[in-house]
Formats: structure tokens, sequence, C-alpha cells
């Protein structure tokens, strides 16, 4: 009987479409910002997450790697091999560089590491990591930006660099990675920015860590699983206070659609519903009608929305790669969860005004 | 036992100087297949007439009747499934669902008298010959034309063999011509399956049908035999 009553009731379809594509635009909004969200922080997961990167020993007062500061002296990194269970240590540079080609220029995040094999190089779309100072591997979204490709040259503070690789998984939106050797991003090199620490598989690193702890109060010193942590904190820490504003608002306008969709039914078909409830429909059987009507308008617009939000996701990778759109089946349930949620609760206002409906009005309509 | 039966029934409405007794010791009964108009000026009382024999008011003073239940011990749930399950009701302006079919129309109210699909689906099609409605079944109801949605509403109404058909001007929207025919088929029909009817109307034209007219004036009913 309420798929009676949900057809029975339903507006024009124009109204009806009107309200389903604001609910899609709300929809692939909150779903583009999760997206965003999403594939910075899975970004950084992805290039510490390389293995071998067990500990990572910074100056103290830096606990990340996008607000670092402070520099290590190289001679920190022989005391750190000799020490016993570690199998690798390797210095990482990190800097902001501008980098020039063909008319247009970005600032890039840096990461010099002890190329080609050493700790703490690029994860690749295509190409090979440098294999001397005059090589460098961008990130795919800079390297859209600026319009190069594998094999062109680019101008790196001021030095002319060729481009041997394309990294993925390296935008962080508000900037992004390019990689090269150690010599390429300074020279000379005295000092690094980090030490990454490939501990022996027999030992724990948090042993390691205590004994770099031991002889260097100066430093401080991070397993995997912190430094991931702190560098996520860091990226989230701008993105979320928008992400939940967002999220808010296009949650709100949503819920207002549906209510307004519901209350324009209420409102103008007075007539049918005094008929329905003189007829002896209980007010509890119409407003389960109303509201399947608003779960199927629910429906429509985070599916209409979310199937924007792939092809937009699909068209950019495709055009102009700079804006990386990646969420998961979780951020999607999320969102429509919400969304409905609101949806739902909206659509209690105007289905409490059916009370007002005195059914005798079916004499006077 | 009478379908409908109202002995002394009083009903008041607004207070202090706004009191108005809108019914004054109105007592009649309907027997299954009779026809009964009512008939009187706007604001005699006709519609409240109406209201308090379909359960949707509650009379003050007097017993109602309707189909075999005392109306005025019912609760709301009872005077619900009383009306969805015992009355028919068929209204000036139908006003059917517009986003229902003719014949999903009549099927809802089937469901609401909780008739089971296969025998509703029978039931309308028997009814939809009857009232010359059959190949309108599955139009919208923008796509009817006045005479046809009151012939659908009237099949609404009497879906459910309910031992009560209760009329507000049923031809009240009608032409003459679409009016007598809706008029015609609507008492045939109530009257073929034993309904009790009482039809409030203005229209002179329904008087042959009736067994008896019940004259409203001031709140009083007088009853005269057709």
């Amino acid at each position: 009987m309420s798929n009676l009553i949900a057809k029975g009731l339903r507006g024009g379809h124009v109204r009806f479409a009107i309200c389903v594509a604001g609910i899609a635009v709300s929809t692939m909004l909150i779903l583009v910002l999760f997206a965003v969200y999403r594939s910075v922080e899975s970004g950084i997961t992805t290039y510490l997450g390389q293995p071998g990167l067990d500990l990572w020993v910074a100056p103290r007062g830096t606990d990340n790697l996008i607000r670092s500061s402070g520099l290590i002296t190289s001679d920190t990194l022989g005391e750190i091999r000799r020490l016993p269970n570690v199998v690798r240590a390797d210095p990482i540079l990190r800097a902001f560089v501008t980098v020039e080609a063909k008319g247009e220029r970005v600032t890039l995040l840096a990461i010099g590491f002890r190329a080609p094999h050493g700790l703490g190089g690029p994860t690749f779309i295509s190409g090979l990591a440098p294999a001397s100072s005059d090589e460098i591997v961008i990130d795919r979204a800079a390297a859209h930006l600026l319009h190069v490709r594998v094999g062109d040259t680019v101008s790196l503070n001021r030095q002319t660099k060729r481009i041997v690789g394309i990294s993925r998984e390296t935008n962080l939106l508000a900037t992004q990675f390019v990689f090269g050797d150690l010599a390429s991003m300074s020279d000379p090199v005295p000092l690094v920015s980090f030490i990454v620490v490939e501990v022996a598989k027999k030992a724990r690193p948090l042993d390691v860590l205590r004994d770099i702890h031991r002889d260097r109060h100066d430093l401080d010193i991070f397993t995997s699983e912190e430094f991931l942590r702190n560098n996520l904190r860091e990226v989230g820490a701008g993105f979320r206070p928008m992400l939940l504003l967002i999220t808010i608002l296009g949650t709100t306008s949503a819920a207002l659609l549906v209510a307004f969709l519901i209350e324009g039914v209420v409102e103008e078909r007075r007539g049918e519903l005094a008929v329905l409830l003189a007829t002896g429909m209980t007010p509890a059987a119409i407003a389960g009608g109303l509201t399947l009507h608003a779960a199927r308008l629910l429906v429509a617009g985070i599916a209409a929305g979310t199937a924007c939000a792939h092809l937009l996701s699909w068209g950019l990778d495709l055009a102009a790669p700079v804006v990386p759109l990646t969420y998961s089946s979780g951020d999607l349930l999320i969102v429509a969860s919400m969304l409905s949620a609101a949806g739902v609760i909206a659509s209690v206002v105007p289905l409490l005004r059916l009370k007002d409906i005195d059914p005798l009005e079916a004499f006077r309509s | 036992m009478s379908a409908i039966r109202l002995e002394c029934v009083w009903k008041h409405r607004g207070e202090g100087r706004r009191f108005v007794s809108v019914l004054r010791d109105i007592s009649f009964a309907i027997e299954a297949g009779e026809v009964v108009l009512l008939l009187g000026p706007s604001g005699s009382g006709k519609t409240t007439l109406l209201g308090v024999v379909g359960g949707l008011l509650s009379a003050d003073a007097g017993s109602v009747e309707t189909a075999g239940a005392l109306v005025d011990t019912q609760d709301q749930a009872a005077r619900r499934r009383m009306r969805s399950s015992d009355i028919g009701f068929v209204f000036q302006r139908p006003s059917l669902l517009g986003g229902l079919t003719a014949r999903e129309n009549v099927l809802l109210m089937a469901s609401l008298a909780g008739m089971d699909r296969k025998a509703s689906e029978i039931e309308i099609d028997t009814l939809f010959e009857s009232l010359g409605i059959s190949a309108l079944a599955d139009h919208f109801p923008h796509q009817l034309s006045g005479g046809e949605e009151q012939r659908v509403g009237i099949a609404r109404a009497l879906i459910h063999r309910p031992a009560v058909l209760l009329a507000d001007e049923p031809t009240g929207n009608l032409d003459a011509a679409s009016g007598t025919a809706v008029a015609e088929l609507m008492v045939a029909l109530a009257v073929e399956r034993r309904s009790a009817v009482l039809i409030a109307t203005h229209d002179p034209r329904l008087e042959r049908y009736a067994s008896k007219r019940l004259l409203m004036r001031d709140g009083q009913a007088i009853v005269e035999s057709a």
C-alpha cells in the first residue's frame, strides 16, 4: 500500500527532477571533497608505506615530512649505520624548489634521496629512478601543469634537469613531489632533513629507536606508523574543517530539498490526503508512503550524484590530472547514509502537518 | 437491523456567544438497500450529519449506529477500520490520486479494506464494466472528464461492497446529462450490493431514486417518504 500511496502522491516530474538534481549536486560536492582528501591521504600513505622505511630520524621539533624544519649533520648517518640491527640508513633531503618548463612555473616539494636505489625514492607510473644528479622524477600532476613528459628537460632552481620518470601517489594537491639525487637538490650536501632506517627483520624497530635515542637526544625518532600518523594529521589539519563544513552545508541543502518536496505534496494535495483520511487510511500509512517517496528521491539523487562524481573523476584523470579524485565505497556509504538520514529527518516536519488535515475537508474540496 | 440508525443525536459547535447546535435531536434509520436523500440549504447541517454517520465527527448526545457498530463507543482506530471496510464515500470532487491510474486508485481502496489482490482485480473489472469505464482503467485522472472521474470515484466507494454508502453532492460538479447518468449508476450499483445509501444533495433529479427524504433546516431533520 505504501508503494501505491508514494506513487499516487508523487509531485510533478519537473519538480522531482529539480530536487533529484539538487541532491545530486550536494552528493557530488561532498564526495568530491572526500575524494580529494582521500587521494592526498593515499599519496602520503603510499609514499611513507614503502618497505624498508622502518624508522624516521628527524631534527628535534620535526615530526612530519610536510612541514619539517632544521637539518641533521651528515656524520649522524655514520653513527646510525654502525648501530646493531640497522640494515640500511639513508639520508632524505626535503626542500621546496621552483621548477620551470615551457613558460610554466611551479613550486614543488623536492625529495632528495640516495638515487637510484636508496630508501625514500618514488613510486612510478613510467620511467626510471634518477641515476645521476641531472636527472629527476616528477609527479604526474606537476608534469601536466608544466606540459612535460619523460625525456623533457626542466629548470630546477635554475639548473637543467632531465625528466627520467613520472611518479604516482605524490600529489598533495597544494603541491606535488619531485624526486632527485641528493646532489641534484642541494649542492653541496653537508646536511640532510631526515635519515630513514631499515631495521633487520629479526629486530624490533622500537629497540633500534631506543639505541639511537640513547646517544642522540638532539634527534626525534619515529616508527613508520607514528610518522605516517603525524603526516596524516598534518595534511588533514587544513582539510577536515573544510570537509566538515561542506558536508554540513551539502547535507542541509539536500535535506531542505526533501522537506520542500514533501511540504509541496502535503500542501498541494490536501484534498487527496483528506479523502484518504476520510476513507479510513491512518496518518501513519500516509506518512509511510510519503517517506517512501522521499527515500526514492534521495536514492535517485545520491545515485545521480555518485555517477556524476565518477564521471568527473574519470574526465579529470583523462583531461587534467591535477586534482586527484579517489574515494572508497566506505566513503560513499558514509555520504549516502548521512544524506538519507538528514533527508528522512527533514521530511518529518512536513509529515507532522498531516495531523492538521481534517478528513471532513474531503467533503468541502 | 438497520444499516444506519440515529436516535436523538445532537451536535454542537463553538462556545459562548458563538455556540450553535448544528444537529438537533436527529432520529432516523436506513435499511440495507434503501436510498435516502438528505436535502436542505447550505449550512443546514448536511455535511455534519454525513460526518457523524461516517464516524468522522462525534455526536455530543444521542446514539449513532453505522453498519452494526455503535460509533460513539468506538475509538479512532476502530472508526478508521469501520470507514475503510464498511463505508463507501462519494465526494463532490472525487480527488483521485493524480499519480495513480483509475484502476490503481480503486485498488488502493481495496487494499485499505484488506481485500485480496486477485479478488480486487476481478471486482474492479466488474465495476468498471458496469460504470462504462473499462477502456479508461489505465488512464490517469488528468486524462479523464469530470463524469469519468466521478465514475471512478463511485467504483472506489463500492469496491469493498460497503454496508453504507455516503455521498456528498455526487452530481454537483457535473452537467445535467453526466449527472443523471452518474447518479443512476451509483444508486443502481449500491442497491444491487445491498448498501444503505445516504445522499446529501441539492439536485432534485435524484429524488426519483430515493425511498425517503430527510429535509434539513437549522439542524433539524424532517423525514418524508418519497
